[in-house]
């Protein structure tokens, strides 16, 4: 037998004590938490919108130094509430920002900390981080970058589509001719498609200046038989009332079936007249735009009668101080020589619109006569009619460009609104002319309660 | 030609059948082992004389072996991972991921299969002469339990020495990482530790450690299992020995999987 | 001493003993004969306890062995050496250790008094001194002789031989029945020997039985069983292929 050096038994307990050795360890510097050697700190909180990516003993870093780590994570109000322990020897001021950041690429996630200003004052144990940056993480840049790659897969795929092989560069073509020769068509017929539609804005302006005493006692008219309506109803609310309490022969008869039967049909029968004068709107709306550039006030008057949510008509009076450029072409023949002379003539008037509107969702489109030019306009809703920005194009017959405004009308308070805007806005040629100013809009039974007899909406209109 | 091949179907089913009945017939002596090892083990006398002849065998003379395989271990998947994460530039993922499979999976499977093929072989070749030469009977017929006697001590310390060769195989397999990354790679040292240090975790140590323990008594039991109740002579010993090592390194990888996921389930992530 | 009572066994559907009645007298030897695989060792270990009888009974001084409880198996056992066929010595411990084996587990001797003890257990088996050996450097007859030492290292009343000459030249073969019979008579053994050894039988026994085909066929002296009538007794004497043993 060998000699041996070393017992089994001291071998044994050699390799116990050595591998306890390296177990004890590891244990020290994996856990740490043997509180031996573990720096002290103090816990401040942050909110965080997302705590993916960290987990307890992520670090804390100020310039890529560590100062703390992550202590506890916990769910508050949708939020991550995230407690940090920042190390006794460092202070973070109150304006300090906290952000979640990566390692590289595919790093590991760490907290890192924007210094403050210095002196500020600083957190106390227990405080909180309240400035918070979220950065987008790799996740959603990808995501993102994945969406737009789809989006111009699918714009790529389409034009394939459309100009893919012979046949679509083909149409293509086609269209581009088509889109040219259009234009060149345009360019000589707008002009008199202009005229023809200022003849008639200006037909009409005539028809209303003629009859502007006319007019007047038509609305004044329509108000009276408003006026009218109401008490017919009034009348028929307290027969019907009478009847129901059984006073005379009629509350006598309205026992017997038969009679409540004809009665119910009656009933309905004026419920549906009723009906549509109830669903008939009418809103009246007054606003004064002063113009800068002009130093002036511009009003708009105007009347709309919505019969439903989705569509109205609105009659407008607009009073401008640029009024109406009218403008003549002359050509002459003289001695073989063909002469052709240009004038614009300015003059205050009164401008009249009409158009038609119709409502999708919050965007509204509108056309028609526009201050006694053809136009369009748009406008968009928000906030349930509080705020509407609008856009209008008229006056196509300009030399320049037509007249592009953009407005926004702010409603603060019930019936009353301030707008604001720009003319011309588009044009590179003339200065945007900008404008502010407020208005007052009510419903035709608003007003009424308002002054109780419904004929006074005239005189307000009559401004 | 019918009869022939109804031969041949009745011969395959009589021989699954056989094939079944010796599988459930070997899991129940496993399971009967054990259990009667387990009772046995808290049971006087502790023969603490032949628990530390056993933990020099299983623990003390498998350091070498284990030390050099982690070693490489540790330093061949620092190499390999080091180009898979170059493409991305995260070098410093390097010595976590290497930490943190060697502290999870490589160190207790590969520790295991080492102990298996060392000691499981060895134990049952061992138990299996002593069943041919009659020296379990000579045992029992000195009223002594002989499971108590040649299992016991075997199993207690495959429990005891295959975790702690774990933890040395961890220590060398990230000292092995530490080389290649620190000293050929060129990483900064400190950053390395550090990297190991915050990824890896207390939990994750645990976890393969309870691993290596599960593996300590699977490779024993099997082996002394095999041996003692081995029959047939030499050749039936040098069945026995083969069998152990199969179906120990077997059972290791696949109760592998199973471990991990009730290990994670009750918080050992 | 011991006396067997129509002991019954069979494992799964293989008869093994049918009917055994046999009186093993006190400091006497018995010899169990017969062919190999004949149920002899079965016979043996239902006398030691490590086997239950599906039937019968085995009265060890009145007692019926065959319901004792594993406290009183394990110091019945201690009443008992056995000598295994291949000797049974552990291969991992020296000579003295095999031999002090069973005191060190079974007495509360010093490990000097153990040392004396299997230094005079030697002594009695004529190897005096190879205490420091290991198994693996010792002959089959030295083996023999340990494993005799060791089972007679706590003085037991009752020695079991499984075949103890099997596999030694006829010089060892007829050393070890004289080592047999010399230590029945020095400390009063009652001896059970299993053996086909015909000429060492007849040198050995006070009582010869003889088992075949699950049955004791005959019981007596070696004088008695040399006048057997039973042709079976007569071809395994004469060890003779022909004759109504079937092979």
């Amino acid at each position: 037998m060998e000699e041996k050096i070393l017992s089994t038994e001291a071998k044994v307990g050699l390799f116990v004590v050595v591998i306890s050795g390296i177990l004890f360890w590891m244990t020290f510097k994996l856990g740490g938490c043997l509180g031996v050697g573990a720096p002290r700190g103090y816990p401040v909180k942050v909110a965080l919108e997302t705590a993916q990516g960290l987990n307890l003993e992520t670090p804390v870093y100020i310039a890529g130094i560590q100062i703390g780590k992550v202590n506890d994570i916990a769910l508050e109000e949708g939020k991550a509430r995230v407690i940090l322990k920042i190390f006794t020897e460092y202070q973070l001021e109150e304006d300090v920002e906290a952000s979640i950041r990566t390692m590289g690429f595919l790093g590991a996630k760490y907290i890192n900390i924007k210094p403050g200003t210095p002196g500020a004052p600083v957190i106390e144990p227990g405080g909180e981080i309240v400035r918070v940056k979220i950065p987008p993480d790799v996740e959603e840049l990808i995501d993102e970058l994945g969406e737009v790659v789809q989006d111009i897969r699918e714009v790529s795929r389409s034009l394939r589509a459309v100009i893919g092989g012979e046949e679509g560069e083909a149409s293509l073509r086609e269209i581009i001719d088509n889109i040219r020769e259009a234009s060149v068509s345009l360019k000589y017929d707008f002009p008199v498609i202009a005229g023809n539609i200022r003849r008639v804005s200006e037909d009409l302006e005539d028809l209303i200046s003629e009859n502007r005493e006319g007019l007047r006692e038509s609305l004044e008219q329509f108000q009276m038989a408003a006026a009218d309506l109401q008490e017919s109803l009034d009348n028929i609310a307290s027969i019907t009332r009478k009847i129901n309490e059984g006073e005379g022969s009629l509350g006598k008869l309205v026992n017997e079936d038969e009679t409540v039967e004809k009665l119910n049909e009656t009933i309905e029968g004026v419920n549906e007249i009723l009906a549509v004068s109830r669903r008939l709107r009418a809103f009246i709306d007054y606003r004064g735009e002063y113009l800068i550039e002009d130093n002036d006030l511009k009003s708009h008057f105007s009347l709309r009668l919505q019969p439903g949510a989705d569509k109205y008509y609105q009659i407008g009076i607009v009073d401008d101080p640029q009024g109406v450029t009218e403008v003549t072409d002359v050509y002459t023949r003289d001695d073989g020589e063909t002469q052709y002379t240009h004038t614009e003539v300015t003059e205050r008037k009164l401008k009249f619109s009409l158009e038609m509107a119709k409502r999708f969702y919050d965007l509204t489109l509108r056309g028609g006569i526009i201050e006694s030019t053809g136009g369009v306009g748009m406008d968009y809703s928000l906030l349930g009619d509080r705020i509407i920005v609008s856009f209008e194009a008229f006056d196509f017959g300009k030399e320049t460009n037509p007249n592009l405004q953009a407005r926004l009308s702010l409603e603060p308070f019930r019936h009353l609104y301030l707008v604001g805007g720009a003319n011309d806005f588009i044009d590179s040629e003339i200065e945007p002319r900008y404008f502010f100013g407020g208005g007052i809009k009510f419903e035709d039974r608003d007003l009424k309660a308002l002054f109780g007899t419904a004929g006074t909406a005239a005189s307000v209109g009559g401004q | 030609m019918a009869l022939e091949f109804k031969n041949i179907a009745i011969g395959f089913l009589d021989g699954l059948g056989r094939f079944l009945i010796r599988f459930f017939e070997e899991t129940g002596r496993l399971i009967n082992l054990f259990i009667t090892t387990m009772r046995l083990m808290v049971k006087p006398p502790f023969r603490l004389n032949l628990l530390s002849k056993q933990m020099e065998f299983v623990g003390v003379q498998s350091t070498f072996i284990v030390a050099l395989t982690g070693t490489f271990t540790g330093m061949v998947f620092a190499l390999q991972s080091s180009y898979a994460f170059k493409l991305l530039n995260a070098e410093g993922m390097i010595a976590p991921a290497v930490g943190l499979s060697l502290t999870r999976e490589l160190a207790p499977v590969l520790t295991g299969l080492m102990v298996t093929g060392r000691v499981g072989s060895a134990m049952a070749a061992e138990l299996g002469t002593m069943r041919v030469t009659e020296q379990i009977d000579a045992l029992f017929a000195m009223a002594i339990d002989p499971i108590k006697y040649l299992v016991v001590p075997r199993v207690i310390a495959g429990i005891i020495m295959v975790p702690l060769l774990t933890i040395l195989f961890n220590f060398v397999g990230n000292v092995g990482s530490y080389i290649v990354g620190v000293g050929i790679l060129g990483l900064n040292s400190e950053r390395y530790i550090n990297d190991i240090v915050y990824m890896v975790d207390l939990p994750d140590l645990y976890h393969g450690v309870i691993k290596a323990g599960f593996f300590g008594l699977l490779i024993t039991l099997i082996g002394c299992s095999r041996g003692f109740y081995s029959a047939g002579g030499a050749e039936g010993v040098g069945r026995a020995a083969t069998q152990a090592v199969v179906i120990a390194s077997v059972l290791i990888l696949v109760s592998d999987y199973f471990l991990t996921s009730v290990l994670v389930r009750i918080g050992f992530d | 001493m011991i006396s067997i009572r129509n002991l019954y066994k069979s494992f799964g559907n293989h008869r093994v003993l049918e009917d055994i009645s046999l009186d093993i007298e006190k400091g006497e030897t018995t010899v169990v004969i017969g062919q190999s695989g004949v149920g002899k060792s079965v016979l043996i270990k239902h006398i030691m306890g490590l086997l239950k009888p599906d039937r019968g009974a085995i009265f060890v001084d009145g007692d019926d062995i065959t319901k004792y409880d594993n406290k009183q198996m394990k110091e019945y056992l201690q009443r008992f050496g056995i000598l295994f066929q291949n000797a049974a010595l552990f291969d991992s411990m020296s000579v003295g250790e095999n031999v002090g084996f069973p005191l060190r587990e079974h007495t509360n001797l010093s490990d000097k008094e153990i040392r004396a003890r299997v230094a005079e257990k030697l002594q009695v088996v004529g190897l005096a001194g190879i205490e420091d050996m290991l198994p693996s450097e010792l002959s089959g007859g030295m083996r023999k002789r340990v494993g005799l030492a060791r089972a007679i290292a706590l003085d037991p009343e009752i020695m079991i031989f499984d075949e103890p000459t099997t596999g030694l030249d006829p010089v060892m073969s007829d050393a070890i029945d004289n080592l047999v019979i010399e230590t029945q008579e020095r400390l009063n053994l009652t001896n059970v020997v299993i053996s086909h050894d015909i000429a060492g039988t007849f040198k050995i026994a006070h009582k010869v039985a003889m088992l075949y085909d699950c049955r004791l066929i005959e019981v007596g002296t070696p004088e008695e069983f040399r006048n057997s009538p039973n042709p079976v007794v007569q071809q395994f004497l004469a060890r003779k292929a022909e004759g109504p043993i079937k092979i």
